[in-house]
């Protein structure tokens, strides 16, 4: 088995061996204008993860990077009918829209709904006051309108004449936002702490995989004082992360991917991505079963199988699984456990149709995109 | 266990009745439901490996590292402001 390094070798090595770190263009990723409307009175209702999702958002819509010299985006919030609404808007301070900017057609109904006492009021013809709220959100062509109102959701599902609506909860508006910056290599930690995209994935699967925390170290320290198979167990562990930091980033993509305008290029990268994510994650597999078996010091004939997966030829067993029986019985039930089996087969089945038969195609839903095997 | 009112699976997966083998995925709900499995899975492997057993034969080496694990985990206790991977919003579908 070899272990394969790539190298990027431009023109010129310096002295010291290394790839010199001048002389690149400096250019830098646009990031575009979002601009984002906070339904004001539903919004300072919200509880639990929508609240904190809003003020998530308030405190994004405010914060100025360094180098930068706007907001990260552009936020408004409409105006507060309610004592609830002016309560929790008034402290943020938060523009609101402009009437010289607001629509003539809109205009009366704007002013007539500033009236507290509008819902009372008015005949069942006239919009409610979210409506027009998200009417002249929409005549200003701003991009994200964010509420809890059920009514005013349910705008973008339908189809209208004059364009739909892009309408999202708070929770949801957070994660599309955070989609948003990272397709366009703002990777923000928090509001106020960003990182590049190597650091923040490295932290992410620090976080999200706690037991590598402690197994790194012991297999860096291992391979530094040579024990026995310590230099493949570095390996396989560089291995196991590169494939799950690679996993996220074609989850984002393909989250992000998912938010834009189902075009051709769209479907095809979303595919493209897909396909790496099921190699990846038969790779996953693939480096804890030869973990654990340089870990053991186990000896198998064939390197097919040194496998995660149960299912065999009739009447044979898995090898590995039959030494981890002994060398780790606890191991081996987590792994033989059904219910394991079926999730690990999960990523086989495309997987070997991806590597040994067809491709995944595309297909298109109306609400969003669906892939067929 | 699919609700009524949810076609795809938790894991973004739906059968097609013109067909066994024809399966509809949608691409975004799989991966995040992937990962959601992925992460415990290796944390569960990792830690069933029992690597501190394995750099337990030498003593000081073990010891070396311990201290490199619990400077790494002070220092790398960075939460972040927006969850990984997230779970999705509503599904509508023309036919519920």
């Amino acid at each position: 088995m070899g272990v394969y390094m790539a190298i990027n070798i431009r023109e010129t090595i310096d002295t010291r061996g290394l790839i010199p770190v001048f002389g690149y263009p400096q250019l830098r990723a646009e990031l575009p204008r979002v601009r984002v409307t906070l339904h004001t009175d539903n919004l300072a209702q919200a509880q639990g993860e929508d609240a904190l999702a809003r003020d998530w958002l308030v405190a994004m819509g405010k914060h100025v990077g360094i180098r930068e010299t706007r907001p990260t985006f552009d936020l408004l919030v409409t105006p507060a009918r309610s004592s609830q609404g002016t309560a929790w808007s008034s402290p943020h301070a938060l523009a609101t829209y402009d009437v010289e900017h607001i629509p003539i057609s809109l205009q009366r109904f704007y002013g007539l709904s500033l009236n507290p006492n509008w819902e009372e009021m008015r005949d069942p013809n006239e919009p409610s006051a979210p409506l027009v709220d998200a009417k002249i959100h929409q005549a200003l062509e701003r991009h994200l309108f964010v509420t809890l109102d059920q009514s005013v959701l349910n705008l973008a599902l339908n189809p209208r004449p004059e364009g739909n609506v892009f309408v999202l909860t708070p929770h949801e508006a957070q994660h599309y936002i955070d989609l948003c910056l990272k397709a366009h290599e703002k990777y923000h930690i928090r509001t106020n702490y960003t990182a590049n995209r190597s650091v923040y994935y490295w932290q992410r699967l620090w976080n999200l995989v706690p037991a590598f925390q402690a197994a790194w170290p012991y297999t860096v320290y291992g391979a530094a004082d040579s024990l026995p198979d310590s230099a493949p167990i570095m390996d396989f562990m560089q291995a196991l992360y590169a494939r799950l930091i690679g996993q996220m980033q074609a989850c984002d993509r393909i989250g992000w991917l998912r938010y834009g305008i189902p075009t051709s290029d769209a479907r095809d990268e979303m595919l493209n991505q897909l396909n790496y994510f099921f190699m990846l994650a038969t790779g996953v597999f693939d480096s804890l079963a030869w973990l654990a078996y340089h870990r053991f010091g186990f000896r198998i004939s064939s390197p097919q199988g040194v496998t995660l997966r149960a299912e065999r030829r009739s009447g044979r067993e898995n090898p590995l699984f039959r030494q981890l029986d002994t060398a780790a019985p606890d191991l081996a039930s987590f792994f033989r456990d059904r219910q394991q089996q079926e999730r690990i087969g999960l990523f086989y089945a495309p997987r070997d149709a991806i590597q040994h038969r067809l491709v995944l195609t595309g297909a298109h839903f109306n609400s969003g995109q669906a892939i067929s095997l | 266990m699919t609700p009524e009112n949810m076609p795809f699976t938790e894991w973004g997966l739906m059968n097609l009745s013109d067909g066994p083998d024809k399966i509809l995925l949608e691409p975004y709900r799989f991966t995040c439901t992937a990962l959601r499995f992925l992460f415990p899975f290796v944390s569960d492997v990792l830690r069933l490996l029992n690597f501190p057993r394995w750099i337990g034969a030498r003593p000081a080496l073990k010891e070396a590292a311990d201290t490199t694990i619990a400077f790494a985990q002070s220092q790398n206790n960075i939460e972040f402001d927006v969850s990984y991977p997230q779970l999705l919003e509503r599904l509508s579908l023309p036919w519920e």
